[in-house]
């Protein structure tokens, strides 16, 4: 039971405000009617607890004919709280568009090609070292319908369930030195340079496959500390 | 020692469906669940009233007897506590349930039976949560949370019943009756 741990609201700057004029979409969807701080009663301070599904449900890549198509990757997702614990059992999801840009899904109506041997997301639990690993590939940019010439820079969605209902996170994750990534109306949301830089991949060789994927590290850090700091 | 800050949040985005939606996720207990078997049903609307679609609806709740699962021991293991679902073309969306107990609030206080509900979508920069309560004022009256939210708008978050076992509410993100929300 973790009715102890502190949840501290998110703060603009090393968040996205919900209004930005870097996102235009914000504009009829932020919410007006915004108060104070979450409550943390017994109901914020619970939340679901997962199962392991098969490893299987980890690669993205493998297809009934074959491997997908285009740079493949294995991504090291390691969660911890604020205290930089590993975080155990959190589930992690993630999904992205193929090498092409192109995403499988019927609202993505863009010319361009599908890929029958990628699946288009992964999930898998944190084992004790916080640690869940993708084998993927490093999905293309595409361009947003309609939006004057701005195309997303290779990006992974990725939503991690922590120890709480109250440490839930959605985002995405970037490929660092990207020339899409300044230009990224959602990456810039986030007003704090720093903070964007922490949703930047590290290379990593030694979280690769010799001879079939390069390596990436990722560390997902969920809101949720201690309520009496730890020794050390 | 070390202290982290949290990884930013980023938009939901449109294409999640395939990651994160199962054909159950909407429903919440099993045959063998306790307590009155209930659909929830609610809308999603957008600055200007329209139905914002694509959107994914999360849910939290109670067993029968307000325990929560992970929390505690004795909650029912037929009510899976969290529910996931996506906005239809007109913004509403559906889960299936029981109706919640008094859950535990701060100290030995009870609390209204209630549900939380985490809302993410593209133009979302983080989620929206907000909390919807059963229409039962006796509960309201004495409910911490509720009774510490403006007056003029609290009645917004309390569903309202439309026919046996079925509760209904709105998530207006913006305009007149803006639903009230928690930021993240
Ligand atoms: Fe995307």
């Amino acid at each position: 039971m973790a009715d102890n741990r502190i949840y501290e609201p998110f703060q603009d700057g090393p968040q996205p405000p919900y209004l930005t004029k870097h996102y235009g979409r914000t504009a009829r969807m932020a919410p007006e009617g915004l108060l104070a701080a979450s409550p943390r009663t017994p109901t914020e301070l619970a939340g679901p607890k997962w199962q392991n599904g098969p490893d299987a449900e980890k690669s993205l890549v493998h297809g009934a004919k074959g491997l997908a198509l285009g740079q493949l990757i294995r991504v090291v997702v390691r969660v911890l709280d604020e205290d930089a614990r590993p975080q155990r059992g959190a589930l992690v999801e993630i999904w992205q568009a193929n090498a092409a840009g192109k995403y499988q899904h019927p609202v993505d109506q863009r010319d361009a090609p599908l890929d029958e041997n990628f699946r288009s997301w992964g999930r898998g639990l944190t084992d004790d070292q916080g640690e869940v690993d993708f084998l993927t590939i490093r999905p293309g940019a595409y361009p947003v319908p309609s939006s004057g010439g701005w195309w997303r820079p290779p990006h992974i969605h990725i939503s991690a369930y922590g120890d709480s209902i109250s440490s839930r996170l959605v985002s995405q994750i970037y490929f660092p030195g990207d020339p899409l990534n300044p230009l990224d109306g959602i990456l810039q949301s986030i007003p704090d340079v720093q903070a964007r830089e922490r949703l930047m991949l590290k290379h990593d060789p030694s979280a690769g496959i010799a001879e079939l994927a390069l390596g990436y590290r990722f560390d997902l850090v969920l809101r949720g500390r201690a309520a009496t700091p730890l020794e050390g | 020692m070390t202290r982290l800050t949290p990884t930013p949040s980023q938009t939901l985005g449109p294409f999640f469906a395939h990651g994160l939606l199962r054909p159950n996720d909407g429903n919440l207990a099993g045959p063998d669940a306790m307590g009155e078997r209930i659909v929830l049903r609610g809308i999603l609307r957008d600055h200007e009233g329209a139905g914002v679609r694509d959107a994914l609806i999360e849910l939290w709740q109670a067993d029968a007897k307000g325990r929560y699962p992970g929390r505690d021991a004795d909650a029912d293991p037929a009510v899976n506590g969290f529910g996931r679902t996506m906005t239809g073309a007109d913004g509403s969306f559906e889960f299936a349930t029981v109706m919640p107990g008094a859950a535990a609030g701060t100290g030995n206080k009870r609390q209204a039976p209630h549900f939380l509900i985490g809302v993410f979508a593209a133009g979302l920069s983080r989620r929206v949560t907000t909390r919807i309560y059963a229409p039962d004022a006796g509960a309201l009256a004495d409910d911490e949370v509720f009774g510490e939210l403006p007056p003029a708008t609290r009645e917004r978050i309390v569903a309202k019943a439309s026919g046996a076992g079925r509760l209904e509410f709105e998530i207006n993100l913006g305009g007149a009756r803006a639903t009230p929300a928690f930021s993240d």
